[in-house]
């Protein structure tokens, strides 16, 4: 197993207590299934609760290696006999840990796998067990993901099974991202060059390749690449093809030279695919063109203490030699080299071009980087973006944020590739365009807008969401829980935050980056306020807030663990009311939300600005009338009340009264007795 | 309405009820006195007098109305000791409450002083008691600049 896929079945041991999967399959995960672990992956017996027979697995994937979920969904339609497609997928919660990880249920298949584990080489085949048990045996499997326009991308002696009777079944190619197990050897050149996270689903061309090395190694029993490292493999290929590289002048069966340089291609416009295999396969012999080698130069090139003819082979040191590359570019010995050397005026100039643009971006400190991955990208257009330590394809940006984003300095390499637009730079590069460029630009430049942002729930943890879809939210906040589907993620931080693992608010950039995508209505004043952490205060408040939005739209149950943590966050918030009564009232109620687990009443009383300005308003009011009295209470202490004046002015008004009235009564009388 | 109007609405009347005027005017001497010496805007003085004064007046017109609204009627009216006896009776009555009442309201607020100081601070209590020691905190921090002025 690739030693950058973190390996989970031991740290999993302790799982014993059976669980349902969507009500459909039982999974046994105190059954394990050593012998048909993935990469990365926990292999459990699982049971039908439907009746079917058949004996299932069930793989428990892990999310920093999180599985295809768009084509798990896309492939559970397949009904293959010559491949494992997946019958259920999900998420379940385990009873021991209470935490939420998805798993994805096959059937299982017959026989054993060609190799026991990964790296080694498989036995030498007769030509006829490859030809009937392998190549036809397996085009079912091809013209299925053909014309679905599916790849498998794990295409590799491990992941091959083996039938008592000798015929091959394709294992799983769905618990981890595409091509992220495979070995450098089963990759076409470019994608070998990427780094795993940088690789892309790329297409079905890619697994006729894998499919040609494994023809090959079959063949011979291994290749001539065996025992080579990946950077010897990527130089072999580029000096030789890859089928030079591979096969070279070893015997082969004749029948399989043609299948073998047609799928070794390293053209893949002129690569194999399921219409060639199958009529290869009804007896049409075709004669697959031979993809000229790079042109040499004239005198060689020195770099890195080594000599190199053709560009490619240069570009590839290059990217191994980035501090070096940079100061061959800014010499004149290789614009000398490709122009005297190459007689290729046409490269020259694009470096020359690249330069002055990063002479241009010189202010930024990063110009002459740039400058290096566009002179690579015109040394070599087929290669993937390469910029300081990332070799990413170029629609494999987003998936290498996603499973990079934890990988220190990663990060700030990719943000610099879509900053200084790389990816329209390699596209630029390209002597033959493809339609998909136009979507893959397209699909970038959003990415770029929401890289550009830099507010919460925008910027690189966006992209990872915006890029992928389906991908599990990365939060630490959520732990090892598997949060793709937005209702789940409340119910992680609940049972994250019952077991203690949460101490601040519950809410980062990543938790806001993924719930956005799905949240509806405007949320831009309250991501503002979810700006800076450091200010606690105003965070948890709105932390508070968006976790009852969440709540209101997405997960009504009753969250009391969130809510008394939210509680505790904010109680000084109800001491800082000036109300007394009115504080005993807010602490009962927030007494009662947290019982009932109620996120949207907890976040009425303790995120309210309107209840908290009345409280305002109603201590001006209150320290006013208390000034007023003070001031009553000492005019009279003072005497004012008897002074004279006052006593001459109530004279005045109760004398004027009692004659008025006196008056009054004798007018009366007096009309009274006239009219008598 | 305007003083002016009034005025000339006083004088129409006085030109046609001549008779009335004049022995109103004569009858009515004490409240032009009070007149005179009330300095208070809202005339209480004025008032106190001059109503019972009217009051005391109102027999004579009756008479003189009966009799016609004739100057010989205003003149008997005038000279008539009883009349005379009964306007002026009545203003001392306006000038007795005058004087009288002050004893009177000043011994009321003495005593009445005591309980409202307790209504004010009682009041404040209820204040601190709802809205904190702040209230009065907040309170004080006012009251303090204007005692320093004060003591300056």
């Amino acid at each position: 197993m690739p030693s950058y896929i973190k390996e989970i079945a031991a740290e999993l041991d302790y799982l014993q207590h059976p669980v349902e999967l969507d009500g459909k399959f039982e999974l046994l995960p105190a059954e394990k299934l050593p012998e048909f672990q993935s990469p990365g992956t926990l292999a459990i017996n699982a049971v039908s609760l439907k009746g079917q027979a058949t004996p299932l697995l069930a793989l428990v994937c892990q999310k920093e290696a999180a599985p295809r979920t768009a084509t798990i969904r896309l492939m559970s339609r397949i009904s293959c006999a010559v491949m494992l497609v997946p019958v259920g997928s999900g998420t379940v919660v385990f009873k021991e840990d209470n935490i939420r990880r998805f798993v994805v249920i096959f059937e299982r298949p017959k026989g054993k796998r060609l190799v026991p584990q990964a790296g080694m080489s498989p036995s030498k085949f007769d030509e006829d067990d490859i030809i009937h048990g392998v190549i036809e045996n397996l085009l079912p499997a091809f013209r299925e993901l053909s014309s679905r326009t599916l790849t498998h991308r794990a295409i590799r002696p491990d992941n091959v099974f083996l039938t008592p009777d000798r015929r091959a079944i394709l294992g799983e190619a769905v618990s981890t991202p595409a091509g992220y197990a495979q070995p450098v050897l089963y990759e076409p050149i470019d994608s070998g060059m990427a780094s795993p996270s940088g690789r892309a689903e790329g297409t079905v061309l890619d697994d006729y390749y894998s499919f040609g090395v494994l023809i090959a190694e079959l063949a011979m029993g291994g290749t001539l690449l065996d025992k080579k490292t990946d950077e010897q493999i990527i130089e072999a290929k580029i000096k030789l093809g890859s089928y030079g590289a591979l096969v070279g002048q070893s015997r082969v069966p004749l029948k399989l030279m043609e299948p073998l340089r047609g799928l070794l291609s390293d053209d893949p416009y002129e690569r194999w695919g399921i219409a060639d295999l199958e009529m290869w396969a009804n007896g049409r012999h075709l004669s697959p063109k031979q993809v000229p080698l790079p042109q040499k130069a004239v005198r060689s090139i020195a770099f890195a203490g080594k000599d190199y003819l053709t560009a490619p082979l240069l570009a590839n040191s290059m990217r191994m030699h980035w501090a070096e590359s940079k100061q061959l570019i800014a010499g004149d010995q290789l614009d000398s080299w490709i122009r005297r050397a190459l007689s290729n005026d046409e490269m020259a100039s694009l470096i020359k071009a690249a330069q002055q643009t990063g002479q241009a971006l010189a202010s930024t400190g990063s110009g002459d980087d740039r400058t290096a991955s566009v002179a690579m990208m015109a040394l070599d257009p087929s290669a993937p973006i390469t910029y300081k330590t990332a070799s990413v394809r170029v629609n494999g940006l987003a998936q290498a944020i996603a499973l990079d984003f934890f990988q220190p300095g990663k990060l700030e390499q990719y943000l610099d590739i879509i900053r200084m637009k790389l990816p329209q730079a390699w596209v630029t590069s390209q002597v033959r365009t493809k339609p998909e460029f136009v979507a893959i630009i397209k699909q970038l430049e959003s990415v770029e807008q929401s890289v550009k942002n830099m507010t919460a729930g925008y910027g690189m943890e966006r992209a990872v969401y915006a890029g992928n879809e389906g991908w599990p939210c990365l939060s630490p906040l959520v732990g090892d829980n598997y949060v793709d589907d937005v209702k789940n993620l409340l119910p992680a931080l609940e049972a994250m935050v019952a077991a203690g693992r949460i101490e601040g608010a519950p809410v980062d950039r990543h938790i806001l980056a993924f719930s956005l995508k799905h949240l509806r209505g405007n949320q831009d004043a309250l991501l503002k306020r979810l700006n800076d952490p450091f200010k606690r205060d105003v965070y948890n408040r709105a932390s508070l807030r968006f976790l009852a939005e969440m709540q209101k739209q997405y997960s009504p149950e009753p969250l009391p663990a969130l809510s008394a943590h939210m509680a505790d966050l904010l109680i000084d918030a109800v001491e800082t009311f000036n109300n007394t009564a009115f504080r005993k009232q807010l602490r009962d109620a927030v007494e009662k939300a947290k019982r009932d687990g109620q996120l949207t009443t907890l976040q009425m009383i303790l995120d309210n600005a309107h209840i908290q300005d009345q409280d305002k308003l109603g201590f001006t009011q209150a320290q006013a009338m208390f000034t007023n009295l003070e001031a009553q209470a000492t005019w009279l202490e003072k005497g004012g009340l008897v002074s004279d004046e006052n006593v001459r002015m109530v004279s005045e008004k109760t004398s004027a009264v009692i004659s008025a009235v006196c008056s009054g009564v004798a007018l009366v009388i007096m009309t009274i007795s006239w009219v008598l | 309405m305007g003083r002016l109007p009034l005025l000339i609405i006083l004088l129409l009347l006085a030109v046609f009820l001549m008779p009335s005027a004049i022995l109103a005017c004569v009858l009515m001497v004490p409240s032009l006195v009070a007149f005179i010496v009330d300095r208070n805007k809202q005339r209480y003085l004025t008032m106190t007098v001059g109503l019972p004064n009217f009051c005391g007046i109102l027999p004579a017109l009756t008479s003189l109305w009966e009799r016609g609204q004739t100057f010989d009627g205003a003149f008997s009216g005038i000279a008539d000791p009883w009349n005379m006896m009964v306007a002026y009776s009545a203003a001392g009555f306006g000038w007795m409450v005058y004087f009288g009442v002050p004893v009177v309201v000043s011994s009321y607020l003495s005593i009445s002083t005591e309980g409202k100081i307790k209504q004010v601070r009682k009041y404040q209590e209820d204040l601190v008691e709802a809205w904190g020691e702040s209230v009065r905190q907040a309170a004080r921090a006012t009251a303090s600049p204007e005692e320093n002025e004060n003591d300056e």
